[in-house]
């Protein structure tokens, strides 16, 4: 697979200065797919709690969709289902501890098998994810993705041991994760996404749930390459202040980096498909050189297998020429905004929460005048749904007496989606 | 850090420790690329990309300025005050009753214009050397134009695909014969101080002049002044020719050949000669002085100016030509070192 990456940046600093800003937008090649070795394993962990009786839709819901993922889930590919309480045991292939290849009968078996999903019993999520890296951990070379679907809180376990699961499970397998209903916690399910690299997000109703299980299936099917990093060097002296996802949906990767040599940090991205683009927000603070002097401040690749690809550089040119050096990059620009947009609906939402109205307010009219001026359309529409807009482009809103409890959590599950900068004619 | 300290490099393909002055990549065998000189900034024996591999400071590079005399002729060459590379680049040849010379100017909204001026000098270079006197002009700039397309293109959001201007002459006492596209320049100047130029530059601005819609004082100012028409590039216009002129010196004199970073500080040929200062000095002297004089106004791009003197100094007759470029200087043996005032005056 190769990866083109180019830098946006200004390159000028006014003398003394320190800190340097580039966004990287890396883009796999369109003509990439798997090579033919690369196997790909999915598996589906859906909540069988009995929450997911009541109403009955839900569970209903969860057998259609389950039976529909598997039934096109294509020939060779590995797979299995996993039934999670709290505890978690493989419906398909029944009380299993193997995935299992799909084929004619395999995919038969596990159709008829999602259609007796039984809810009962409470939630600890760990177990799911436990059993899920059994599974996978026998196929280090695979595309490993899984999907889970809870409707409720992780009640049934500590804390501290969905995140000592979730550190065994980092770098074995990604997972996204899907809430149904109002009655699960958006900040637990984001700890699973981040930590394994997913994505998270709601399912307001059981109806949606069909069409959601075929899309996760086409992104982990269309993916060919797993197991990426982004490699950042950079020179001695000098500290990556940040490395962040910045689109298509912000994740911060800087804790992330582990050792990739000498003044050179790896960040794990996951499984890439053919074609796909993400931005990176690279900040790095570089001993300042003397007026006129340039420095390499960092230089980005992507790495495949211990082979780093084209990289991209990200300079420091000292100047005493403020007309250079005060020039305001549109990416860094943008991405700086995106980020500040999804901290003040993070912010504005929990002082909503704790009661302070003043803040609220004035914090989701910063989204909104944000997530407008940038041309963020669907944020301004999630959050309308939580203020009454006044004036978009100058922030003024007022908070909502009558607050769906669904439209809060999917303004907060989706509040890190940002949109990339708008070509100017 | 001074040099004999420990200092952290890493292989390019494999990040890899390597130790400073290893040629090898030990663990995946990647060629090292050795500077051979300290970095000035930490004293690290490698660097990557042009920066050095363990403080990333940008490495002198060798074209950032070069001076050349050949016999008759004075070329010098600078990054300028404002850009960080030197995209400019010239190669000249004498041999007896010729000297053939090349200028082109990178494009600073491109990528690898550098290795693109280069390219297209010696490419060009190579044609005429062939014609001596009769070098085809057109070829020449045929062969650099093809040259220029082996250039990579580097994917860059801003910035377009390899590309540079082109001027070439082919120089005897009796006939100037020169080939253009885009915005270098041409000049005579007699010894009287006479002066004109010989190239109508192919610019947004002159364009706009020529067609008196703008002033030459208007279109100083304009923010499109420095916007060239033509280039040579991946993307040019299979269409785009080169002007060809051809001039008679009138008597002795000097030849000048000169990017767009000279005549922006001496866009009238009167600014021009007033620059160059005592005429019947050294022409590598009066390169360095037309030079500095750009510099001290601003020096906003690469500049290079090469000057030839007419009549041209006599070399062995039958004797290979003494071949030299920004990137290849001459072996010592041919390059002359710059005359006492009046030695080669015409």
């Amino acid at each position: 697979m190769s990866f083109t990456a180019s830098t946006y940046q200004n390159e000028y600093l006014p003398a003394g200065a320190e800190e340097v800003h580039a966004v990287v937008t890396v883009t796999a090649d369109a003509a990439t797919v798997a090579a033919a070795a690369t196997a790909k394993a999915v598996v589906l962990a859906v909540d069988t709690s009995g929450s997911m009786g009541h109403p009955p839709t839900k569970i209903q819901a969860a057998r259609k969709a389950v039976a529909a993922a598997v039934a096109e889930i294509p020939d060779g590919t590995l797979f299995a289902v996993i039934v999670g309480s709290h505890e978690a045991a493989c419906a398909y292939p029944w009380g299993g501890d193997a995935l299992v290849v799909a084929d004619d009968r395999t995919r038969a078996e596990a159709v008829e098998i999602a259609g007796r999903l039984e809810p009962s019993g409470g939630t600890a999520i760990s177990t799911w994810l436990r059993l899920a890296r059994f599974l996978f951990d026998p196929h280090p070379g695979a595309i490993k993705l899984a999907y889970l679907l809870t409707d409720g809180k992780n009640e049934s376990e500590q804390r501290s041991v969905l995140e000592a699961e979730l550190r065994a499970c980092t770098g074995v397998f990604q997972c996204d994760a899907r809430g149904v209903g109002d009655a699960w916690v958006v900040e637990e399910l984001r700890l699973v996404t981040s930590s394994l690299l997913g994505e998270v997000d709601i399912i307001a109703t059981p109806d949606e749930m069909d069409d959601d299980f075929r899309a996760f299936l086409t992104r982990a099917l269309g993916k060919a390459v797993a197991d990426v990093s982004l490699r950042v060097w950079a020179p001695q002296g000098a500290a990556v202040q940040f490395v962040r996802q910045v689109a298509p949906a912000i994740e911060d990767l800087t804790t992330k980096g582990v050792d990739g040599g000498p003044l050179t940090r790896d960040f794990p991205t996951g499984a890439w498909a053919g074609g796909e683009s993400r931005d990176y927000h690279v900040s790095v603070s570089v001993p300042p050189g003397a007026v006129g002097e340039e420095k390499l401040a960092a230089r980005v690749a992507l790495v495949v297998d211990g082979q780093a690809g084209q990289s991209s550089l990200v300079r420091a040119i000292w100047t005493d020429d403020e007309a250079l050096s005060t020039r305001i990059n549109p990416q860094v620009a943008h991405y700086t905004g995106q980020t500040e947009l999804a901290d003040a609906i993070h912010e504005g939402l929990e002082a909503r929460k704790a009661g302070d109205e003043a803040r609220a307010t004035i914090r989701l009219g910063r989204a909104v005048a944000i997530a407008h001026a940038s041309g963020n359309e669907g944020t301004v529409r999630l959050l309308a749904k939580v203020v009454e807009v006044d004036d978009p482009a100058s922030g003024t809103v007022r908070l909502r007496r009558e607050v769906a409890a669904l439209d809060e959590m999917a303004l907060d599950t989706r509040s890190t989606r940002t949109v990339r900068v708008t070509k100017k004619g | 850090m001074t040099m004999g300290t420990a200092v952290a490099l890493a292989c390019p393909s494999c990040s890899a420790p390597v130790v400073a002055g290893d040629l090898f990549c030990e663990a995946c065998g990647h060629e090292l690329p050795p500077t051979g000189v300290a970095c000035p900034g930490c004293g690290a024996f490698q660097a990557v990309d042009g920066y050095c591999a363990a403080c990333g400071l940008r490495q002198p590079a060798p074209r950032d300025h070069v001076e050349l005399a050949l016999p008759g002729i004075g070329v010098v060459t600078d990054k300028g005050h404002r850009h960080h590379h030197n995209e400019d680049s010239f190669a000249v040849a004498v041999a007896d009753g010729v000297v053939l010379g090349v200028v082109c100017d990178g494009v600073s909204m491109s990528t690898r214009s550098d290795e693109a001026s280069q390219t297209a000098v010696d490419a060009a270079l190579a044609v005429l050397t062939q014609g001596g006197a009769d070098g085809d002009l057109e070829a020449a700039f045929d062969a650099a134009q093809a040259a220029v397309l082996h250039v990579p293109v580097e994917p860059h959001p801003e910035k377009g695909p390899p590309s540079c201007t082109f001027l070439a002459g082919v120089v005897t006492d009796a006939a100037v014969r020169l080939a253009l596209l885009g915005d270098c320049r041409a000049y005579w100047v007699g010894t009287g101080g006479d002066a004109r130029q010989l190239t109508e530059d192919e610019s947004w601005a002159a364009i706009e002049v020529r067609a008196g819609r703008l002033t030459a004082e208007e279109a100083r100012g304009h923010p499109l002044a420095g916007t060239i028409t033509r280039w040579l590039a991946v993307d040019a216009d299979p269409a785009w020719r080169p002007a060809l002129v051809s001039f008679t010196p009138p008597g002795p004199g000097h030849l000048l050949l000169v990017s767009d970073g000279l005549w922006a500080y001496t866009d009238e040929p009167a600014d021009l000669v007033a620059a160059m200062g005592e005429r019947t000095d050294a022409p590598l002297t009066i390169a360095q002085r037309l030079v500095t004089h750009a510099l001290a106004g601003g020096g906003h791009d690469n500049i290079t100016v090469l000057v030839i003197v007419l009549p041209l100094v006599a070399t062995e007759p039958g004797a290979p030509p003494a071949i030299a470029s920004a990137a290849t200087p001459p072996p010592p043996s041919l390059a002359t070192a710059p005359e006492p005032a009046g030695d080669t005056a015409p």
